[in-house]
């Protein structure tokens, strides 16, 4: 590879990647990888949510319990539906409108900006209008419909709720991100294709999709990173319920350790969740990061 | 250049200590979700204020957590080594705390209190293995709230037994067009949709256990819920609110009749004070007329730096003036039996009803099933699941119950006690 | 410059479908000024007997105007201070291929994957050790952790679309790594850097969970904790919470429509040529 052939001696390579990357590191390993440590060694004791004394080894049997739980089981698929749903509704709405928003119209930049309103919104402020537009009894969007819908009281209805209201909340970073790809595609390309006589069509296939690739890849991988652990939108919306219909393996944390005071349990389906992505994001850049990393 | 100015800024705004920061030697650390409120703001802020000048050199410090992050925040704060020294805590919070091992006995301290006799009775609830943990701030029972303009409009009297009221409630949606009875159904919420389950099974004789054993299907637990949904069923309450959002309807005259505390009386005097003199408190028309008892208790967390201090701040507020102001101005019932005067009998004349059912009925302390107080949120969620499926109109209120008896009785069999 | 043939009518349908995404704002906007109920069961679309009454309530009733500092101070600074480690980093990444670089590359995507709610208390314990808690550098550190992996990433993919001839050209020409990657990479891939600070702004803007467990005086509250404050034990003020909100978006989307009218723009055509 070409990339091996810099105009720096190996060495001095070394010490400069190293120069470059490590800030960063430090920075996230500072934050993050304490905890991680932490939590994994929480997950082997029977700890308390506070310990006034250092809690007792218990081994594996926190895990032992959770992979014979099948609420557990059940929990990790609701955390699947959700975060492919969210990903790929994500995903498939921001390419829809940076396509439409790279195009030139007058009055780009304003909607370039107001297509981020979803996104810059609070978040709290953001759920609980929707909470509102979706009540059951004085709701605007069933007063629109003229449909009786308990969109977050439905134990059948409140998975695909709360999954569109994340996809609301999070396509305008999707957007942000795949425009920005757009824009760096040179226009030379576009204008080699017109020569060609290449359709619409073709220009897309063959310019436009090859060109996001390196944005697409990394932009996908970061929305199933997000999601899979994204738990506020959902606590605010059903609490994992009803009936445990949106219970996703981050509410069992969160409820495990600070409703029922359990850290050394929480902690184990923390690190469990951990587990999985790990195993996704292997598989994934494995298959799609590959040639670039 | 550029790069320099920014580092530079950079370098200030992480390393600038903006907080508070203080001469005085003691600082006690005092959260509350009340801080902020109208009414009980003020009643702690001048409370503070007395105690600052008879202790020179003591500086409290208030801070306002709102009150929907209150119990995760202290958690963290006690967990990660930032236990405040004075720590209001709701009454569910208690039985968890204590058991841990997380607050400060307050015996030795309450012996020489001459008010600890007059304390109310729900401060059993912050006793354990013989030792007090705990010293109740307010207590107040879950009451029936009417609207005596839509009764009225509707010809009803106030109800005093169930049917009563699913008339009352049918007459006023005939008359007004306004909901009968409203009441949680949002569950999201647990614990907010768990209290009107527990106010109609306590209320039929019923309950979620009994010494430690569930009882979600007991006969008399499923004949309160399944008359509850009679009112949910026909249309008489409105479909998946919860709590604030009651009590918003209720103040715009929306809803004729909520069974829930005298906190939302306090707020129709606040937001609608034409409505104040129509509205009144009755013992909740169940057979058994329990009135789910709620409200919160000073703490001193174990690991707190000031303990002394904050144990002279709370007697403060525990002088008997102090406590006949919280009455006064909230309307509210206090800490300790408070006296009535003939003034305030006479200016809010729901008041003696309210005190009255508080000395009756009480019930329901700590919102949780009896036998399981340190697990109350776990039964509160078992119960909650079960009934999100009969609100949802998945299931019957029986076949729930079953189910929640069975969930129950297998995860009770998994507890080391 | 030549519009294409159809702009108008692309306008129209780009209007159309922008609108309908925000219709939640628009509702969250009409119930910050409508005299309506909210418990009606049939809304109407539009505001009826509007008034700003909210907007003003709040402004008196709450420090706006100091949640609204504080929050920028944490935006801003989550901004400056990640994008410089992520720039770096992210160009290591593309450019050197170590084993350290492998390792790390994917370590940072490691760092997104716990529970929150397991890394509260830790990260507390950590901040209230460095005299980072309460402080609104904490909550800037804290931000900047959890915006770099995807910065790294998205900029990373920019880099890795640039030739490398261009920086071994550089390279040839004199340039230090620094000059190099300042003053021939960094022009090319501003798309990706107004995307990555815009992300980082908003996150940051936004953030709720490190700010309402490490921040404890009132005085260093910032947004979202001052929202959530509009509910109270009992009660919920509506329309005022509404009004916070609306006023609170408008700061992230007047500072893009900015960035995308002066910076992109122009910069992209300095790109193609390039």
């Amino acid at each position: 590879m070409s990339r091996m052939r810099t105009a720096l001696p190996n060495t001095a390579v070394n010490r400069v990647s190293a120069a470059l990357i490590l800030p960063a590191a430090i920075v996230m390993g500072a934050v993050v990888i304490y905890p991680i440590l932490t939590t994994i060694g929480l997950s082997l004791t029977d700890a308390p949510l506070i310990s006034l004394s250092p809690p007792s080894f218990a081994g594996l049997s926190n895990y032992a319990e959770w992979l014979s739980n099948p609420d557990f089981w059940r929990s990790l698929w609701i955390t699947l539906i959700y975060t492919f749903g969210v990903t790929i509704g994500s995903y498939a709405i921001g390419l829809f409108t940076a396509l439409l928003l790279n195009l030139d119209f007058p009055g780009r930049a304003i909607l370039r900006g107001l297509v981020l309103l979803p996104w810059a919104i609070p978040e709290v402020a953001a759920v609980m209008t929707w909470n509102w537009m979706l009540d059951y009894q004085f709701g605007i969007v069933n007063s629109l419909l003229g449909s009786q819908v308990g969109w977050v009281t439905d134990s059948a209805m409140a998975l695909w709720t709360v999954t569109i209201v994340t996809i609301w909340k999070q396509f305008p970073l999707a957007t942000v991100v795949l425009l920005a790809g757009l824009q760096a595609i040179p226009r030379e390309l576009y204008e080699a294709a017109n020569v060609d006589g290449a359709s619409r069509l073709q220009q897309f296939v063959h310019v436009t999709l090859p060109g996001l690739k390196p944005v697409n890849s990394v932009l996908v991988m970061m929305l199933i990173l997000y999601t899979f652990k994204r738990i506020s939108i959902i606590y605010l919306l059903t609490g994992g319920g009803p009936a445990k219909a949106t219970e996703i393996l981050p509410v069992i944390t969160y409820l495990e350790a600070f409703k029922y005071f359990r850290l050394g349990s929480a902690s184990a389906v923390g690190i469990l969740a951990l587990g999985f992505t790990l195993v996704i994001t292997l598989v994934y850049s494995r298959v799609f990061l590959r040639e670039e990393a | 250049m550029k790069r320099m100015m920014m580092a530079t800024l950079l370098i200030a705004l992480v390393m600038a200590p903006i907080g508070v920061a203080s001469g005085a030697n003691k600082q006690i650390q005092f959260p509350s979700w009340m801080w902020g409120e109208a009414g009980t703001g003020d009643w702690f802020k001048d409370g503070v204020a007395l105690y600052e000048s008879q202790n020179p050199g003591v500086k409290v410090v208030p801070a306002l957590v709102p009150a929907g992050q209150y119990e995760e925040k202290l958690l963290i704060d006690m967990a990660g080594g930032g236990a405040p020294d004075l720590a209001p805590v709701f009454t569910n919070m208690m039985p968890k705390l204590m058991r841990m091992g997380l607050l400060e006995p307050l015996d030795d301290y309450l012996a020489k209190a001459d008010w600890k006799s007059n304390l109310l009775p729900v401060q059993k609830v912050a006793q354990y293995n013989g030792k007090t943990y705990g010293v109740v701030l307010t207590a107040s029972p879950n009451g029936l709230i009417y609207n005596k303009k839509l009764l009225d409009k509707a010809g009803v009297a106030v109800p005093t037994t169930p049917e009563e009221m699913l008339v009352a409630a049918r007459k006023v949606k005939q008359a007004t067009g306004a909901f009968g009875y409203g009441f949680a159904t949002r569950t999201a919420d647990v614990l907010e949709a768990y209290i009107p389950l527990m106010q109609w099974a306590i209320g039929f004789g019923g309950d979620f256990s009994k010494d430690g054993v569930p009882t979600a299907n007991n006969p008399k637990t499923i004949e309160g819920l399944e008359f509850l949904k009679r009112f949910f069923d026909e249309g008489l309450t409105p479909k998946g609110l919860d709590g604030p959002m009651l009590r918003k309807m209720f103040v715009e005259e929306k809803i004729a009749m909520l069974i829930d505390g005298p906190w939302a009386i306090t707020y129709v005097k606040e937001a609608a004070p034409d409505l104040y003199e129509y509205v009144g408190f009755a013992a909740p028309p169940t057979p058994t007329h329990a009135a789910i008892t709620g409200g919160a208790f000073y703490t001193i967390p174990v690991r707190a730096k000031h303990k002394q201090e904050a144990f002279a701040l709370l007697s403060v507020y525990n002088q008997p003036e102090w406590q006949s102001r919280w009455l006064e101005d909230l309307l509210q019932i206090p800490g300790q039996n408070a006296e009535i005067s003939p003034k305030l009998a006479k200016e809010h004349p729901w008041i003696e009803g309210m005190v009255d059912v508080a000395a009756k009925y009480p019930a329901g302390f700590g919102y949780s099933a009896p036998g399981f107080e340190e697990y109350a949120g776990e039964v509160q969620r078992m119960v909650v699941d079960g009934i999100a499926s009969v609100w949802g109109g998945r299931t019957t209120v029986e076949a729930a119950m079953n189910d929640v008896q069975q969930k129950m009785v297998k995860w009770a069999a998994t507890l080391k006690r | 410059m030549r519009r294409p043939k159809g702009s108008i009518a692309v306008l129209v349908v780009a209007v159309i479908v922008v609108f309908a995404l925000n219709f939640p704002v628009y509702w969250m906007f009409v119930q910050s000024i409508t005299a309506e109920s909210m418990f009606t069961e049939r809304p109407s679309l539009l505001p009826k007997d509007p008034s700003l009454n909210a907007f003003k309530r709040i402004c008196e009733a709450k420090p706006i105007g100091q949640w609204f500092v504080n929050t920028l101070i944490v935006a801003v600074g989550t901004v400056a201070l990640s994008m410089p480690l992520a720039a770096g980093a992210a160009f290591s990444l593309s450019r050197y291929k170590t084993t350290l670089n492998s390792v790390t590359g994917l370590a940072i995507l490691g760092t997104q994957m716990l529970s929150a709610s397991l890394l509260a208390i830790p990260i507390y314990v950590l901040f209230r050790r460095t005299g980072l808690h309460d402080k609104l550098g904490g909550l800037i550190v804290a931000n900047t952790a959890f915006t770099l992996p995807m910065s790294i990433w998205v900029l990373k993919g920019f880099f890795d679309a640039i030739p490398k001839e261009l920086d071994e050209a550089a390279m040839i020409d004199g340039c230090t790594v620094g000059q190099m990657i300042w003053q021939v990479i960094m022009p090319l891939v501003l798309p990706g850097m107004v995307a990555v600070s815009i992300f980082a702004f908003i996150l940051a803007w936004d953030e709720f969970f490190f700010a309402r467990t490490l921040v404890s005086s009132q005085g260093n509250w910032v947004l979202s904790v001052g929202l959530s404050s509009f509910r109270e034990e009992f009660t919920i003020n509506w329309s005022d919470m509404m009004a916070a909100a609306v006023l609170f978006t408008i700061p992230p989307i007047v500072l893009f429509m900015f960035i995308q009218k002066h910076l992109v723009s122009g910069l992209t055509g300095g790109a193609v040529k390039g």
